[in-house]
C-alpha cells in the first residue's frame, strides 16, 4: 500500500521534475538516463541496477535528437520506468523490465505531444497581454511547466502501477524460451550500446 | 538574461516554437531600452514571431538581438524602419545558423562522446573501488563531460552576441566548430574503445570470457550498421528467443 500511496507518487513526480531538464529547462543532462537512472536507484537502494537501466537506455536513445518539432525516445522516462517496474513490489525482472521501459519511453511521447499541442494557447495569451503592454511571465512559465509535470508525472505513476503486476504474472508465464530470449537481450545491451556509440561519434570523426 | 535563457523552451509551442522563451529573456532589456511604454509593446510584439535554434547556443542570438534592440530604441526617423527589418532578418537567420551549428555539436557529437567517456569511468570505477561507486562515477562523468563545454559556451554567448551584432555568422565561423566537433568525436571514439577493452578483457558482469564478449560487440556493430538502436535490440531478443527455442 505505501508502494503506491507513498513511494510510487513521490518517485514519479521526481521523475516529472527531473525531466523538465530534457526539453523545458537548462539542459544539464541531468535528466539523461546514464544520470536519471542512478539517481533514482540510489533513492530506491539499487543503484546498480539504475546505472545498468540508465546505461542502456542511453546508448539506445542517443539515434535521435530533440531537435524542432522532433519527439525522440524519451530515454530519461524510458530508464526510470525501467528502474521503478524493477523496484516495485512485483519485482518486474530486469529482462523485462529494460524493453517495457523502453516501450514507455516512446510512449510517452503522445503525452509530451499533447503538451505541446496545449501550450499554443499560452503564446495566444502572451500575445494579448503584450498588446496590453506588459506579460506577466510568471503565471505562464507555471502554466506551461506546470501542465508538463503532472501530466509526466501521471504517466510514469499510471504506467508503473498498471503494468508491474501484469509484467510479473506475464514473466511467470511466459515459455522458458521468451525469458532466455529476452536475458541475453539484456546481457548483449552494453555491447549494443557501446555500438551504437562508436557508430554515432564516427560519423562525425571524418 | 543568461539566467531567463535557461528558460528558452518554457513556453516551447508547435506554432512558434522558441519565441515566447527569447521573448522572455529579452523583456528586460527591452524595457529597459524602451522607458515609452508604446515604444516596449512595439517591442515585445516584434517578437512574437517564429523563433527556433539549439538552446545552449540561443546566448548569441539573444545577444545579437540585445544589442540591435537598443540600437533600435535609441534611433528615430528615417533609419528606424531600416532598422526593425533588420531585427526581424537577424532572429531568422541566427536562429537556423546557431541550430545547425549547434545540434551537431552539443546533440549529435557532445551527447555520445560524454556517454562514452560515462562508460569508461564507470568500469574503471568499477575495476577500482566496486560496484558501489561505478554508477556515481558514470553519473558525474556524464555531467561533467557534457557541462564543461556547455556551461562555457553559455557562459561567453550573450556577451559574444551582443558585441558581434550582425556580424555573428563571420564570429561563429572563426570560432572552427567543425573542427571542434571533430575532435570532440575522435576522443568520444578513444573513450569508447578504451571502455569497450576494459569490459572485454575483465567484464565486471557474469561473462562467457573474453572471446564471446569481443563477438557479442562485433555482431552488435553489424546489426547497428542496418538498424536504429532500439529496433536492433528488439532483433536481439526475438533472435535470443529463436536460438533459445531451438537449442
Amino acid at each position: 500500500m505505501s508502494w503506491h500511496a507513498a513511494s510510487l507518487p513521490a518517485l514519479s513526480a521526481l521523475t516529472a521534475l527531473v525531466d523538465l531538464d530534457a526539453t523545458h529547462l537548462v539542459h544539464s543532462m541531468a535528466s539523461r538516463p546514464i544520470v536519471l537512472g542512478p539517481l533514482l536507484g540510489a533513492v530506491c537502494g539499487d543503484p546498480l541496477s539504475g546505472a545498468a537501466f540508465g546505461a542502456a537506455a542511453e546508448a539506445l536513445s542517443l539515434d535521435r535528437s530533440p531537435t524542432g518539432a522532433a519527439l525522440p525516445l524519451n530515454g530519461g522516462v524510458a530508464a526510470a520506468c525501467a528502474v521503478l517496474l524493477h523496484v516495485s513490489p512485483a519485482a518486474v525482472p530486469a529482462a523485462a523490465a529494460l524493453p517495457a521501459g523502453l516501450a514507455l519511453g516512446v510512449g510517452h511521447r503522445a503525452v509530451e505531444g499533447l503538451v505541446r499541442s496545449r501550450r499554443s494557447a499560452l503564446a495566444e495569451d502572451a500575445r494579448r497581454q503584450a498588446e496590453g503592454g506588459s506579460v506577466s511571465w510568471g503565471r505562464l512559465l507555471a502554466r506551461g511547466l506546470g501542465t508538463h509535470l503532472a501530466a509526466s508525472a501521471a504517466f510514469v505513476y499510471i504506467s508503473v502501477a498498471v503494468l508491474a503486476p501484469a509484467l510479473a504474472w506475464a514473466w511467470g508465464a511466459a515459455p522458458e524460451a521468451v525469458r532466455e530470449g529476452l536475458g541475453r537481450a539484456l546481457a548483449a545491451a552494453p555491447w549494443l550500446g557501446a555500438a551504437s556509440v562508436a557508430r554515432l561519434l564516427w560519423r562525425r570523426a571524418r | 538574461m543568461r539566467g531567463r535563457l535557461l528558460a528558452l523552451q518554457a513556453f516551447w509551442s508547435y506554432d512558434r516554437m522558441q519565441s515566447l522563451g527569447l521573448l522572455f529573456a529579452l523583456d528586460p532589456c527591452l524595457k529597459g531600452a524602451n522607458p515609452d511604454p508604446a515604444r516596449y509593446r512595439e517591442a515585445l510584439l516584434r517578437h512574437m514571431g517564429f523563433f527556433n535554434t539549439n538552446p545552449i547556443m540561443a546566448g548569441y542570438a539573444a545577444g545579437a538581438l540585445a544589442g540591435l534592440e537598443e540600437e533600435l530604441a535609441r534611433r528615430s526617423g528615417p533609419g528606424r524602419a531600416e532598422l526593425e527589418d533588420k531585427v526581424e532578418r537577424t532572429r531568422r537567420s541566427l536562429g537556423s545558423a546557431l541550430a545547425a551549428i549547434g545540434d551537431t555539436f552539443f546533440w549529435g557529437t557532445l551527447r555520445p562522446a560524454a556517454a562514452a567517456v560515462a562508460g569508461l569511468a564507470g568500469l574503471l570505477a568499477w575495476r577500482a573501488a566496486g560496484a558501489g561507486w561505478a554508477a556515481a562515477a558514470a553519473a558525474c562523468a556524464y555531467l561533467a563531460a557534457f557541462n564543461a563545454p556547455a556551461v562555457g559556451t553559455r557562459a561567453r554567448a550573450v556577451s559574444v552576441g551582443r558585441a558581434a551584432g550582425d556580424r555573428l555568422v563571420e564570429e561563429l565561423a572563426a570560432m572552427r566548430w567543425h573542427e571542434r566537433t571533430r575532435w570532440t568525436a575522435r576522443a568520444g571514439l578513444l573513450a569508447c574503445a578504451a571502455a569497450c577493452a576494459v569490459a572485454i578483457a575483465s567484464a565486471p558482469w557474469p561473462s562467457r570470457g573474453p572471446a564471446w564478449e569481443a563477438g557479442t560487440l562485433a555482431a552488435c556493430a553489424a546489426l547497428r550498421a542496418f538498424v536504429s538502436a532500439p529496433a536492433a535490440y528488439a532483433a536481439l531478443a526475438a533472435a535470443g528467443c529463436a536460438v533459445a527455442a531451438v537449442s
